[in-house]
């Protein structure tokens, strides 16, 4: 497989999930770049014997944790309800409203711990398979489902608790 | 299916950061890269010609050739105390500086783990010249301890072949060989000096022996056996026809080895 092929694919995926991890933009941006050099360094190590994707945010786990790990311990635990600053105002609204919805998400997202964030952003953001989302958490697909169960549950319960959210709005 | 409508909604997010980056850190991957595999051949080289510092009269460069040969040398005679039983004068025509005994265990300490730290020690300048982005500690940890792995592996070897030398020194074998040492220091290989002396003379009437040994009669014998890949340092004693190893075991030898011996030596000694 060529690497601009495996960069096309997973692009946006490690991006997000490392903007969701970390709630920082520039930050996220820097791993992200971590991730693909990695994956150009180590290409002919992918089999195929799991997705692009899959292997890419296996990699984007892996450079989130050793980063957090050394930098900042912190993304790795469950953190108090603290908003960003709002700095949308002089956008349209629609845009507003989508910004401020990714935001609110953000912020819940960062009162989870790494694994809930991580197996809520694998099933949910990433819309990966259980089996997927095991192989890249070493974890057994069972033990997936049941803390993707857990999160979800605590997820909602910390957006109502931040007082702006409607429990219907986060269904699909 | 099961659980789609319980699912968190997380809006998509799209990546914004500049592709131009990327190809700009492959592109300095690549070119470090080539500038350590570049840098590790020079060394490679470097360690391969180390051993010329001796003959370099300009001190720097003089300098800068030996640093891998010292190195190598450090090595083994600080860090690992290997002491060459042999002393230089008796060491016949073998150049084994650091291990006497086995021809290859002295190939791979003294070139080849001289040629590695070359390799390495210029690798890594290789290294430490490139991005910080790209080429960060921890991969150059990396680099150093696959180096270190290679370097430790040579040296594991060189000390088995040599331990496999001198435990075969013991039973002797394949003669190549002799080199005799007259009472004065003064030594000369057998096949100059004694062309009609041969292998079969030496082990007509080898035999395990329990004489008491008169150590002031003994002189050193050396032995190149197996094509002249291992040497061993015995003493002979021409009068009582005797042989001993270095770990004391005692061989009757032949009276026709000793006598062409012994001719050879009081012939020399006379025309001196």
């Amino acid at each position: 497989m060529k690497f601009t092929a495996a960069y096309e694919q997973s692009r946006d995926a490690v991006y997000g999930y490392l903007v969701y991890m970390t709630r920082d933009v520039s930050l996220a941006e820097d791993l992200s770049q971590e991730v693909f050099l990695r994956m150009f360094l180590h290409l002919d190590k992918f089999r195929g014997e799991a997705s692009v994707r899959t292997w890419a945010l296996r990699i984007a786990r892996n450079v989130f944790l050793s980063y957090a790990r050394k930098k900042q311990p912190q993304l790795l635990e469950e953190q108090e309800w603290e908003p960003e600053p709002d700095v949308n105002r002089n956008l349209p609204e629609e845009e507003v409203l989508r910004k401020e919805e990714a935001r609110q998400v953000r912020d819940c997202l960062m009162c989870l711990g790494e694994q809930e964030r991580t197996v809520l952003l694998l099933r949910d953001f990433q819309e990966l398979s259980y089996e997927e989302a095991a192989r890249i958490m070493n974890l057994t697909p069972e033990v997936v489902k049941s803390r993707i169960y857990r999160a979800r549950q605590k997820f909602r319960k910390i957006y109502e608790d931040s007082g702006k959210g409607d429990k219907a709005e986060w269904r699909r | 299916m099961e659980e789609m409508k319980d699912r968190i909604r997380i809006p998509r997010v799209t990546y914004q950061g500049d592709d131009r980056k990327l190809k700009e850190r492959i592109f300095k991957f690549k070119a470090g890269s080539f500038r350590i595999a570049v840098f590790t051949l020079v060394g490679l080289f470097m360690g391969f010609y180390s051993d010329t510092y001796v003959r370099d009269t300009f001190f720097p460069t003089k300098l800068i050739t030996a640093v891998p040969y010292k190195i190598m040398e450090a090595i083994y005679q600080s860090v690992l105390p290997v002491q060459n039983p042999i002393p230089p004068d008796m060491r016949g025509w073998t150049w084994n500086m650091i291990f006497p005994y086995s021809y290859v265990a002295n190939l791979l300490a003294e070139p080849l783990t001289t040629v590695l730290i070359g390799g390495a020690l210029y690798g890594s300048l290789g290294y430490f010249t490139g991005d910080k982005r790209v080429f960060t500690l921890q991969r150059f940890l990396k680099f150093a301890g696959c180096w270190c792995v290679v370097i430790l592996l040579v040296i594991g070897a060189a000390f088995g072949f040599n331990a496999g030398a001198e435990a075969a020194n013991e039973k002797f074998g394949k003669i190549e060989d002799f080199f005799f040492y007259r009472e004065d220091g003064s030594g000369f290989s057998g096949k100059y000096g004694i062309p009609e002396l041969t292998e079969e003379d030496f082990y007509q009437g080898f035999a395990p022996g329990d004489v008491v040994r008169d150590r002031n009669g003994e002189l050193p014998l050396g032995i190149y056996f197996d094509g002249g890949m291992r040497y061993g340092l015995y003493r002979i004693h021409y009068e009582k026809q005797y042989v001993v190893t270095e770990q004391g075991k005692v061989y009757y030898i032949s009276e026709e080895f000793v006598r062409y011996v012994k001719d050879e030596i009081e012939s020399n000694s006379r025309n001196k």
